[in-house]
């Protein structure tokens, strides 16, 4: 089949070309259109469901809320596991889905299920909603908005309906969530005092507002002629109207809502606090649709601010457009990497001219590499896969074995062809190339499948890694197999016409002319001493295996993305005001570090957001100047210094992507997690209290924490039924009273323009501040006494609950431990035997023992067992290229001698093995195996072909012909890696640059091993048959 | 096979292993942070230490100065403790009209007496007339007699009817109120009439009781207890408000200060002790609640921090009155006491990243 081809190309080689010039054309144009980004998406299929529940406390949000959102949606189709938490005023359920689902298949089904839903909810709960489908990294641009002129509230209102409007309509935007700022609406706030005073309670306030803004439709009149529309004008649209309504009438005498409340324009009670540079702000989080290329809809938002640029200025309105711009880091990677392939691809032309010396073979080479590389590009367009990082990545390290497919054929051919020309009767030139091609072929095929068959594993790994290196896996197995069907039909088809007739020197170049008699002297040394050579070899194996252990691992190196984003948490039920309080000051000390251009801060959390943290915690946007690598560093030392010093708060900063990836991870991150599943909460905080106990016991954990400890300040007033009976009142009234005087109760809406704001009931705001204010609450008895709440409800203190937890819908309480050691397995089985033995578990509660490191070994024996698989498959492969076991297993003595330079790579460059590391390690067993496929198989060929004896001077001779291709290939790949591998921690550079060191070292180690010591070995211990 | 190359292919398999093992495993070599789940945070020593079996918390001058600790003297505070009640301005619309149906039966009865002086007169200038010289008929001396009966049972009717109005006024309104319309108490009254002073009906909750020898309470009209006058013991009252079912009392009030009109609610805040008890003000901003109970922090050296518990505070306006445990002069924390708290407990803070 193969021969066919080659034969078809030959043949047909104008088709051939002009079809390779199309593709060129073609591609260039898709990839050029082709947006890029950092990473693929990388969360797992999953949908949020959030539930506001205005004025619950976390247990209710739980039972009343969440409980039915979890029954709805159980039992769907491809559901994985559902968890949930369940904080004060809201409930967030999430539904993790298959790997293989479909997304928008999942968020139907989860639609379909919440439809009816509301009837079952408390009233006063708005419906379920899904949360917007947003990209991986969801953040597309950080903005935010200041003024010395305008009050909070009319900054909120400005983002509200100027800013937000705008930006949800550039296209690739799911969402913007809106930091701080006062929400306006109109609110009747009560002062109770006068309540007293005219015999009043909080309920009439209520009732009397809401029937004053209740909008009625009023349909029309219809005479035999017309039909009128009735419009009803005149209810109250203002506060001075408001103010008017009638509230009670005695003896003639009316009291108006304006008698009992002040009614003004004020701010809503917040969900969140925001400041830029400890300015009070409204800070905007603008998030990318799934699937939204960051750049093009972070340029197209831009275009969209730049409109209000003027306006903004006009109105004394600062808008920091770039509080965090990720495509900053896009931008600077994407410049990097073309400078480096740029430097690369001129180091590849650079090395091709030197080492054929003819500028037709070298362009036909040279031609390949763009040829293999847009095809593999175009086919993953088509498959929906995104240009990423990730994706370069796969094709920059393919680069290697890319040039190597051509080099072989063209050098191969260019040989033959110079050989060709020197018989007396040469043969046609037909004949001749394809003879040459077909000569290498087998084995390139051969090669091509191992090389693929290694990167198998890495499409099969699980979780986050799977999601983020399958597609550098894909793109490197797609980019060689493209070459193998170009160095198929292109490459001989190319070798023909342009070589046919050209003028071929019959001496080799230059540069292999003066480097060959070195190589032989070589060769013939290492030769002549095989066992020096070999013990040489195993003594740099130990030295390199020695070192291995000693390496330290990470999941993704350190992105220098020039932004860090911090997290700080204080105790549940901190204030906004602490929060912000406390913010500043950090903010004071990050902005004197130098480098740090930009800080804003938001504490709690955005209505429909998709953080849902409580009022203790904050987030931080830290933005730096334009730095190099080691500066960021710096910068994120002190960060964290600055961060250390200061009291009452955890904290993490990360760079944004890694804080995305953390985010996204499900699951532990703590190595040893005992969650107790049960009913009675209390039960729980007892099992789990114990089993921490017994965990403090055990003197290889540390640091040993409950999940969700309770301890939030809680008032709890719990009414007392025999007192409601006396003075005659149904709890309702007094729960509604409690309600609108501390939560408040939106009655209705006022519109003013286009506007629309809500109406709501509320206390004034110096009476909501203390537990006394909750105590003596007026509340109205149906024969008109004024009581306080205290009268009729016991009123206590108490520690509540920040959150609640569910996992598969049971609840869940979490007690989580690290390792001192990494004996692991011993500590987990101290804890089991002594958790099941030491605490009774009562009826229908159970514990789990998981954790991240649990976690993380089964993946890792998935990863070993697929490995393994592909490894047989390799074994089997390269058994039937070179059909000789023993040649087989002397040519796998090669991988441990190559893998050693990349080993001595990562501790030179003091890098960590990360999953691109293990990348670059994959990728140069398979450019070893390769070489040394074609070593051997070019033996044979010698042997059963040109009917050769197998000794030194065959040995020699097929060596020397395979040199220049092993020396251009080895050198082509470490030389187009070496800028990315140089100053590696820089952006663009940090994924790929530890590969392409790992790549570079392993290149050094592996070429001398294919040239000297595998020569030597085989000519020890090989053995070749004369067919 | 050659030796050799046996033990070539058992090293190679010895050293493949190997490799694959270490190349797979985290846990060698020093990983970074994040891959075991540290986090940031969780290398910084704890601030906790222990002063003479008490919890403290030690920061440095500067940590203080970064974290915006700020902390104020307490001053001394004497206070008393209070009751809560509710109060309503008394109509004295029923006390004129006793006055005035007084003044008309004290009128009637001034004629009466009079008249009755008069009547005697002449019934004794009769008598001597009739028993002397008999020119006078026995007729006339009775018809004068009966005059002189029939002004005395006047007289009697109008006294009991006296008696009967103090009865039904005391009956109302308590033999106080009612002595100074009837004893003419005028001074308090006529302050009373001219609106200077009013009457205040204080009703106590159904559990309160007032305490023995209260002389005056704080009435105030919009519930700002500062603001809050004194008002002077009169006497109980005698009917209860129907809705509070508790006790009630009058008290007099200077109206002109709150314009009190009659009909109007007031606050009522009724001292407990006699005695004030003394104490400390610490303001709203440096307690926290934790455990279900309020707490202040401390600076108890340059760099100590210590929590107090506050035993049975009593809540005013702006902060709370601390009677025991809190010293005049304490150093107490007003702004960063919930982070103190943050510090302290810092064990709990739950870690976000930890998902079921």
């Amino acid at each position: 089949m193969l021969a066919s081809f080659v034969r078809f190309s030959i043949r047909f080689r104008g088709v051939i070309i002009i079809l390779a010039l199309l593709l060129l054309a073609y591609g260039s144009y898709q990839v050029s259109n082709a947006g890029l980004d950092i990473f693929p998406e990388f969360s797992p299929k999953s949908v949020i469901i959030q539930t506001e529940s205005p004025g619950l406390s976390s247990e209710q949000v739980e039972i009343l809320v969440t409980q039915q959102v979890e029954n709805a949606i159980g039992g769907l189709i491809n559901l994985d596991y559902v968890r949930s938490e369940s904080i004060q005023g809201l409930s967030i359920v999430t539904v993790i889905f298959s790997e293989d689902s479909d997304v928008y298949q999942n968020r139907q089904l989860i639609s379909e299920r919440l439809v009816g839903i509301s009837d079952n909810l408390p009233p006063g709960i708005s419906q379920p909603v899904i949360a917007p489908l947003a990209s991986s990294s969801a953040t597309i641009l950080t903005i935010g908005i200041t003024s010395e002129q305008r009050s909070l509230m009319e900054l909120r209102e400005i983002a509200d309906w100027t800013i937000v409007p705008r930006l949800l309509s550039v296209p690739g935007i799911a969402d913007v969530n809106v930091f701080g700022g006062d929400v306006r609406q109109l609110q009747i706030q009560i002062d109770t005092d006068k309540l007293h005073q005219f015999g009043l309670g909080v309920n009439d306030v209520a009732l009397a507002a809401s029937q004053a803004t209740g909008i009625r439709g009023t349909g029309f009149i219809e005479n035999s002629n017309q039909r009128i529309t009735l419009s009803l004008s005149g209810y109250p649209v203002d506060e001075t109207s408001l103010a008017k309504v009638i509230l009670k009438r005695e003896r003639g005498v009316n009291i108006y809502l304006g008698d009992v409340a002040e009614i003004k324009m004020a701010a809503e009670p917040p969900f969140s606090a925001a400041t830029i540079m400890t300015e009070p702000a409204v800070v905007m989080m603008v998030i990318g649709q799934y699937g939204a290329n960051t750049l093009t809809v972070s340029r197209d938002a831009e275009i969209a601010l730049k409109e209000f640029e003027e306006v903004f200025q006009r109105q004394g309105i600062i808008l920091t457009p770039d509080l965090f711009r990720p495509a900053n880091y896009i931008e600077r990677s994407l410049e990097n990497i073309t400078e480096h392939l740029m430097i690369g691809g001129l180091f590849v032309i650079v090395i091709l001219c030197l080492f054929l010396f003819n500028l037709r073979t070298a362009f036909i080479s040279a031609i390949a590499i763009p040829l293999s590389l847009l095809s593999a590009v175009m086919v993953l367009l088509q498959l929906g896969i995104n240009l990423n990082v990730m994706v370069l990545g796969g094709l920059a390290i393919a680069l290697g074995e890319v040039v190597d497919d051509a080099i072989i054929d063209t050098e191969n051919i260019f040989r033959r062809l110079r050989q060709n020309r020197l018989l007396t009767k040469p043969r046609t030139v037909t004949e001749v190339v394809f003879d040459a091609s077909m000569e290498v072929r087998g084995s390139v095929v051969y090669a091509t499948f191992i090389v693929a068959l290694v990167f198998v594993p890495l499409l099969t790994l699980g979780g986050l890694a799977g999601r983020l290196f399958a597609p550098l896996g894909l793109s490197y197995i797609l980019a060689i197999m493209m070459s193998l069907v170009v160095a198929l039909t292109v490459t001989p088809a190319l070798c023909y016409m342009l070589l046919e007739k050209a003028k071929l020197s019959d001496r080799d170049p230059p540069l292999i002319r003066f480097i060959k008699p070195a190589y032989d002297y070589l060769l013939v040394l290492s030769s002549q001493a095989p066992i020096l050579t070999i013990s040489t070899t195993l003594m740099f194996c130990v030295l390199g295996l020695s070192i291995v252990p000693t390496l330290g691992g990470q999941f993704l190196p350190q992105l220098r993305e020039g932004h860090y984003i911090v997290h700080t948490s204080a105790l549940p039920g901190t204030s906004l005001q602490e929060s912000i309080r406390m913010g500043n000051g950090l903010t004071r000390n990050f902005l004197e570090i130098p480098g740090v251009r930009s800080v804003s801060q938001w504490a709690g959390r955005a209505e429909r957001g998709a953080d849902t943290f409580g009022s203790h915690y904050s987030e931080f946007e830290v933005d730096l100047e334009s730095l190099s690598g080691k500066e960021q560093q710096r910068v994120l030392d002190q960060l964290r210094e600055t961060m250390s010093e200061t009291p009452g708060i955890l904290f993490e900063v990360h760079n944004f992507l890694s804080e995305r990836i953390d985010e996204t991870i499900s699951g532990y991150q703590s190595p040893v997690v005992v969650n107790v599943y049960g009913k009675d909460l209390k039960q729980l905080d007892s099992l789990v209290q114990s089993i921490a106990e017994i965990m403090r016991s055990i003197p290889m954990a540390s640091d040993i924490q409950l999940r969700s400890p309770p301890g939030t300040p809680l008032l709890q007033v719990r009414l007392k039924m025999d007192r409601l009976a006396q003075w005659g009142l149904q709890p309702d009234e007094v729960m509604r009273s409690v309600q609108v005087a501390f939560e408040g109760e939106t009655v209705g809406r006022i519109n003013k323009g286009n506007r629309v704001f809500d109406v709501t009931v509320i206390s004034r705001e110096e009476k909501r501040r203390k537990p006394e204010d909750v105590r003596k609450l007026p509340v109205r008895t149906p024969e008109g006494s004024i009581i306080a709440l205290e009268d009729i409800a016991d009123i206590r203190q108490t520690a509540g609950r920040y959150n609640i937890l569910h996992h598969g819908a049971q609840r869940v309480q979490s007690v989580t431990a690290h390792v001192e050691d990494s004996d692991l397995e011993s500590l987990m089985n101290e804890l089991k035997q002594r958790v099941i033995t030491e605490i009774d578990f009562p009826t229908g509660t159970y514990p789990e023992f998981t954790g991240a490191l649990l976690e993380r070994t089964q993946a890792r024996e998935q990863l070993i067992l697929y490995s393994l698989l592909s490894g047989i498959g390799v074994l089997l492969l390269i058994y039937i290229a070179i059909g000789s076991f023993r040649n087989m297993l002397l040519m796998l003595l090669n991988i441990p001698f190559a893998l050693v330079g990349g080993v001595f790579a990562v501790v030179l460059t003091g890098d960590l093995i990360s999953v691109g590391s293990m990348v670059g390690f994959v990728t140069l067993f398979g450019i070893t195996v390769r070489n040394s496929i074609m070593l051997v198989s070019h033996y044979q060929y010698l042997v059963e072909v040109e009917k050769l004896v197998w000794d030194i001077n065959t040995a020699i001779k097929g060596a020397n012909e395979r040199l220049p291709s092993i020396l251009m290939t080895a050198l082509v790949t470490a030389l187009a890696m070496l800028p990315i591998a140089f100053d590696s921690d820089n952006a663009g550079r940090e994924i790929m640059g530890p590969m392409a060191s790992i790549i570079i070292g392993g290149m050094a180690s592996s070429t001398i091993l294919n040239l000297l010591i595998m020569p030597t070995v085989m000519l020890k211990f090989g053995k070749f048959k004369t067919v | 096979m050659n030796i050799i190359f046996k033990i070539i292919l058992l090293f190679l398999i010895v050293s493949m292993g190997i490799m694959t093992y270490s190349l797979f495993n985290d846990e060698a070599g020093e990983s970074d942070e994040s891959e075991l789940g540290i986090d940031d945070d969780d290398d910084i020593p704890s601030r906790m230490v222990n002063v003479d079996g008490q919890h403290a918390i030690r920061l440095d001058i500067d940590l203080q100065e970064q974290s915006g600790i700020k902390t104020r003297k307490l001053e001394a505070m004497e206070i008393r403790e209070e009751l809560d009640a509710f109060g309503q301005v008394f109509n004295i619309n029923g006390l004129v009209e006793l006055r005035s149906n007084l003044n008309k039966i004290n009128g009637q009865k001034n004629i009466v007496l009079s008249e009755l002086a008069a009547t005697n007169k002449k019934l004794k200038r009769l008598q001597v007339l009739h028993k002397e010289a008999a020119n006078i008929s026995t007729r006339q001396l009775q018809e004068v007699e009966a005059e002189s009966i029939t002004h005395q049972a006047r007289l009697k009717t109008l006294n009991s009817e006296l008696t009967d109005v103090r009865t039904e006024a005391e009956q109302a309104w308590g033999s106080v109120l009612t002595a100074w319309v009837i004893d003419n108490d005028t001074d308090t009254f006529e302050q009373l009439l001219s609106g200077k002073n009013v009457i205040v009906t204080v009703s106590l909750r159904a559990k309160d009781t007032l305490p023995e020898q209260t002389e005056y309470v704080y009435i105030g009209r919009n519930g700002n207890r500062i603001l809050a006058q004194k008002a002077v013991y009169i006497s109980p009252a005698i009917e209860s408000d129907s809705m509070l079912q508790g006790e009630t009392y009058y008290f007099l009030a200077d109206a002109s200060m709150d314009k009190y009109r009659a009909g109007m609610h007031v606050h009522v805040w009724v001292p407990q002790t006699s005695e004030s008890i003394s104490g400390v003000f610490v303001p709203e901003s440096a307690v926290v609640w934790s455990s279900g109970k309020p707490w202040v922090y401390t600076r108890n050296s340059k760099e100590l921090f210590i929590k107090h518990v506050i035993n049975s505070p009593v809540e005013l306006d702006e902060g709370i009155f601390v009677a025991e445990g809190l010293q005049v002069g304490d150093k107490v924390v007003t702004s960063g006491a919930q982070m103190l708290l943050a510090e302290e407990y810092r064990w709990s803070i739950p870690d976000e990243d930890d998902n079921p």
